[in-house]
Parts: C-alpha cells; sequence; structure tokens
C-alpha cells in the first residue's frame, strides 16, 4: 500500500534559546516524518528544579537523584548530569496558598543558575496570574539580557509581563487552556504587545496521561496542520509540554505497591511519564518539561532512535 | 431564501418580562417589526419553559397572531408547551424543533400530524451534536424515516443540520456545506433550515461572519434559515440583494480568491470571513485584522 505524503508548504520558526542558543524548531514536516521533510533540530528534555525542598514531589522521583533535593543548585547539577538539556525550575515558594514569598528569593536563585548553569533557563510560576506576572517581570528586567525563557504567561497577565520580556530579551511561554483558537488569539495579542514570534513558544497546556492527554494531542495536531499545511505564521512556533507536574501530581503515579498491589512497581509514573511523552512528541512537541531523570534517558533514547533511521530500521521495523 | 426571525426570544431581558406580564405591547411590537423586515415566520422562543410553559405559550401565540397575518415557529424543549401553541395556532405551524432521537420524536411526531404542522427535524442524535457531514446523514434519515411512517410527507419536513459556533467547532461549518449537498439526494423534497446566529456566538465579528455564511448556505441550497431580523445587509443577502458579497464568497469557495487584497476594501471582510469558515485559516478573535 503506497501512503500519500502530506504536503506541507509552512515551516514552523527555529528558535534560539538561552545563552547558547539552543536551537529548537525549523521543522517543515510532521513530527519525524523524515521521509517528507526536515526536523533540523532534536526535541529538547528539561528537567524540573523546585525552588524549595519537594515536599509534595512522590518519594520516587525525590530518590531517583541518590540526593539531598534541598538546594536547587545541587539538583540542577545532578539534572544535568542526568542528561537535561534546559532546566524548568517551578517558583513552588511564590505560591500565594502556599509560601507566598516575594520574588527577592527567586531573584537571587535564578542568578545564581544562571551563573552555574550553560543550558536554557525556564522559570515557571505557580500559575496565579496576578502573582506570576510580579514575580516573573521583576526577573525579566533584573536579568536583562539573560535570556530566560518565562512562563507561563497568559492573556490575563500578559500585558505586564510581554513588554518587559519583549524589552530585555526574554523568550516567553504562551499558555492557553487546551484550546487552537485561543493560542492563536494569545499569540497576536502578544505581538500586539511587541514581543517577536521568535520569542513566543506555545504552550498548549498538557493533560496527563488519563487526564486528557488526548485533548493536548490533538490540539497539537491541529496547531501543526495549521502552521504546515495553512502557513500560518502565527502558529508556526515551537510547542513546549509540561508534562512531569501533571503525571506526578496523579493518583496512579504516586500510589506505592503496598497501598495498591494490583497497580504494580512503585516507578510506573516512570512509564506513565515516558509513554505520555512519547505521544507529545509523535505530536509534535518541541520540547518536554519531565520530572523523573529516568523518564528523561527513556525519551532520549527514544528520540536518538527515530533520529537515527538506519537504526530505527533495524529495531523497529524488522 | 427564506427568513425566520430569531428574536422573540425569552432571553430578552425586556420582553422577558413582558412575557411575565403578559404584556401584550412589546410583543406585538417586534412582531409588526419583523413583518415589515420581510420575515416568512417569527420564531417563539420559550426554551424550557418550565413553569407554565403551556398556558404562556398559547398565550403568545393569540397575541402574536392577533397583531400580524404570520405563521409561526414554535420553540421550546417542553412538550405540553408545544401543544398548546399547536392547538392555538392559526394556519400551518412549524414546530422548532424534533431531535434525532427516539424518546423524542416518538413523543413528537404525533403533534406534527395532530396539528397538521410542518417540522425542524434536528439533526441532534443520541450522542449528541453530529461529527460530521455522514452521521448528519445518518440521522436524518432516521428521523426522516420515522417521520414518513407517521405519515407526514417530506415538504413538510425542515432539516437542520447544526450550526455550531466558529470558535469551538470550525470543521464543522464546511462539514454543514458538504452535508446540504448530499440532502436532496438523501431525501429528495424536504426542505432546510439552519440556526444562523449560533455560528458567530460569542465572537466580536458576527455580522460579518453571519453574512458570509448565509451566502454559503444560499449557495448550498438551504431553504430557510433562523436569524436575527435588525440585521438588513443579513436579510438583503437572503433576498438575492447582494451579489457582489456572493461573488466574492463563491470566489473563495472555489479557491479562484486566496487573498482578501484581491477584492475592494467593502467586500474584504467577506473574504476574509469566508477563508475562515472554510477552514484556510484557524479562527482567533483577532484575525480579521490580520489577512
Amino acid at each position: 500500500m503506497a501512503f500519500k505524503p502530506l504536503a506541507c508548504n509552512g515551516k514552523t520558526a527555529v528558535e534560539y534559546l538561552g545563552e547558547k542558543s539552543c536551537p529548537v524548531g525549523g521543522d517543515n514536516c510532521f513530527s519525524f516524518h523524515f521521509f517528507e521533510g526536515a526536523r533540523p533540530s532534536q526535541p529538547l528534555l528539561a528537567l524540573e528544579v523546585w525552588d524549595i525542598y519537594p515536599r509534595e514531589w512522590p518519594d520516587v522521583c525525590c530518590q531517583a537523584y541518590g540526593r539531598n533535593l534541598s538546594s536547587p543548585l545541587d539538583w540542577a547539577a545532578a539534572a544535568l548530569a542526568a542528561g537535561a538539556q534546559a532546566i524548568a525550575l517551578q517558583l513552588k515558594s511564590i505560591d500565594p496558598n502556599g509560601l507566598d514569598a516575594g520574588p527577592e528569593p527567586a531573584l537571587g536563585l535564578v542568578g545564581e543558575l544562571l551563573d552555574k548553569i550553560d543550558v536554557p533557563l525556564i522559570v515557571w510560576g505557580c500559575d496565579n496570574a496576578e502573582k506570576d506576572a510580579l514575580v516573573l517581570s521583576t526577573l525579566a528586567a533584573r536579568y536583562a539580557g539573560r535570556k530566560l525563557i518565562l512562563g507561563p504567561v497568559e492573556e490575563a497577565n500578559h500585558k505586564r509581563l510581554a513588554p518587559l520580556a519583549a524589552e530585555y530579551g526574554h523568550t516567553i511561554c504562551a499558555t492557553t487552556p487546551i484550546d487552537v483558537n485561543l493560542a492563536k488569539q494569545l499569540n497576536i495579542l502578544l505581538q500586539n504587545q511587541g514581543v517577536p514570534l521568535e520569542k513566543i513558544l506555545i504552550d498548549p497546556t498538557t493533560g496527563g496521561l488519563g487526564y486528557g492527554l488526548e485533548y493536548t494531542y490533538s490540539v497539537m495536531e491541529r496547531l501543526r496542520i495549521a502552521a504546515l499545511q495553512q502557513n500560518d505564521q502565527v502558529l508556526a512556533l515551537p510547542l513546549i509540554c509540561h508534562l512531569g507536574k501533571e503525571i506526578w501530581k496523579s493518583k496512579e503515579a504516586r500510589q506505592l505497591r503496598e497501598e495498591a498491589p494490583e497497580m504494580g512497581e512503585d516507578n510506573r509514573g516512570v512509564f506513565m511519564e515516558i509513554s505520555a511523552g512519547v505521544s507529545l512528541l509523535l505530536a509534535g512537541a518541541n520540547i518536554l518539561v519531565l520530572g523523573h531523570p529516568q523518564s528523561l534517558r527513556g525519551l532520549r533514547d527514544f528520540i536518538d532512535l527515530l533520529f537515527s533511521p538506519a537504526q530505527a530500521e533495524n529495531e523497529l521495523w524488522l | 431564501m427564506k427568513c425566520i426571525g430569531e428574536n422573540l426570544n425569552v432571553m430578552q431581558k425586556s420582553l422577558n418580562q413582558a412575557f411575565q406580564e403578559r404584556n401584550p405591547g412589546p410583543v406585538q411590537e417586534m412582531a409588526r417589526q419583523q413583518q415589515r423586515a420581510g420575515m416568512a415566520w417569527i420564531d417563539v422562543n420559550l426554551g424550557p419553559a418550565r413553569k407554565n410553559g403551556p398556558e404562556l405559550m398559547d398565550w403568545l401565540v393569540r397575541t402574536i397572531q392577533e397583531a400580524v397575518d404570520l405563521p409561526l415557529s414554535l420553540d421550546t424543549s417542553n412538550i405540553e408547551a408545544m401543544e398548546a401553541g399547536l392547538a392555538a395556532h392559526k394556519g400551518r405551524a412549524l414546530i422548532n424543533s424534533i431531535m434525532a432521537r427516539p424518546e423524542r420524536y416518538n413523543a413528537m411526531l404525533p403533534l406534527v400530524t395532530r396539528y397538521d404542522a410542518d417540522m425542524i427535524a434536528l439533526l441532534w442524535g443520541p450522542e449528541g451534536l453530529p461529527r460530521d457531514e455522514n452521521e448528519r446523514a445518518a440521522w436524518a434519515v432516521e428521523l426522516i424515516y420515522a417521520a414518513n411512517e407517521m405519515g407526514i410527507d417530506n415538504q413538510r419536513i425542515y432539516v437542520d443540520p447544526i450550526i455550531t459556533p466558529l470558535n469551538i467547532q470550525q470543521d464543522q461549518l464546511p462539514a454543514v456545506l458538504r452535508f446540504m449537498a448530499m440532502l436532496p439526494e438523501i431525501a429528495p423534497g424536504t426542505r432546510s433550515v439552519g440556526g444562523l446566529s449560533n455560528l458567530s456566538n460569542g465572537t466580536p465579528w458576527r455580522e460579518p461572519l453571519n453574512q458570509t455564511y448565509l451566502a454559503m448556505l444560499k449557495r448550498a441550497g438551504m431553504y430557510s434559515a433562523i436569524l436575527d431580523y435588525k440585521d438588513r445587509l443579513l436579510i438583503d443577502i437572503a433576498a438575492g440583494k447582494r451579489p457582489d458579497i456572493e461573488q466574492v464568497v463563491v470566489a473563495v469557495e472555489d479557491g479562484s480568491l486566496t487573498s482578501p487584497q484581491e477584492v475592494e476594501e467593502n467586500l474584504r471582510v467577506f473574504a476574509r470571513a469566508a477563508r475562515v469558515i472554510l477552514g484556510h485559516s484557524l479562527y482567533s478573535d483577532s484575525w480579521m485584522k490580520l489577512e
């Protein structure tokens, strides 16, 4: 049976992240359709690092690093040693429903991280639009020119954050709630605030495995169709998926064997994270933010395999 | 294309008050305006009408038909209220609507014959909204067959393929057009109708979207539409008085017009709307400004 190629006339923008200008995007075909086009940069795999001791994190993740995670700097070093190509700092401390810290501790920590690591630094707020606007805009101004990746930036807070991010050369994660039309709209609004498209990553919002992953998948698919087949410039941007936090907050990933023997081994969350990650990569994700370092290794192997056609032919198709 | 005025609606605050107070003035005034604007039916929309539904519908039908000599489209999901309206109605009423769900059509089809009414066959199936033109076709066949079995002729049936909001279900709008092309073969002699305004619900571009899609539906052979009688341009398009707009829409549909810039400035809005309705461009609230 012959397959009809999926004709594409569009191409996603190549964006350069961090101070070392790490490229993402530039695809002119659907994900891994190497027989139809090119995907010049491999997907980037990032690991979470929290700014506070990860008390809410499951033990299976904490133990994976084999060390105490009370120092974000040590944690970041361990994440890099585990193969992370970017660090995704989670500003848990600023959550108004938690410690409600001001911007100062985050300012200090981001500065130290920037000095210590040479991979892109994603700085993720607490999903409270107002608080994130305050803290992320302070960071944007303080670290002018240091090429942070700031998120989540939503319609609700983009007017406060976007002009500063644009002025100081940072990249924005444009977050919308699993909706193609709203994703396009937010990118237009960001452009209106002076953000160049090549400084925007699309965050379609990730549903966890069993918690709406399929909605995210189909929205991502439609975003790629718009970019590649309808040549929609506003959407021809790399996609970032914040997968780790969705996987590791689910009961199915956290339950221990002794509480729920029918669920199998305690590390099943890793397999959930890998299988969900594979789905998102197939849907076109350019950046995955993961929790467990073992998931990162599994997904790295998968990506390496698909990026080396000869090997893939041997291992997958024979 | 025939027009059914949508505005006599329980959702309209001022009218709702008149409904509750049984005050004929505002109701009759709007009915006369709709007649002057050229509506062929007036839709009387009570929604679920849980409280005093039958008595309210009876009063509304009598009150409106005292003022205007037009048939009414009776729009309520309350079957008792529907029956009360049919009993009070002079001439042939239009039942809006009967869904393609057995428990609904088994209860409602007898009203069509008992009161010698016409009916809207709403292609809302057992699982809700149809997902493409084929599901629409399957449900149309089921519902029309059941109606025919009851002795209802095809010409009394107005098939409503369900127009969904552009900002939620963009791909359903071309699906409705494809279904319209199938309908004459599936059910020869049936008429068709669509609730147009739903298309633009929640968007800041209501009028141009409604106007453009109406031109497409007209071309696709839709017999009538439920619409906003206050939109003069829309009524003119339905009446075939704006061939210039229809030409632009046809050109986009046929692929001979790909850039809105190729037409005069006052017509560009229709080219843009046509592109987004047909899915050539992904909808966003700001898309009008982009192309």
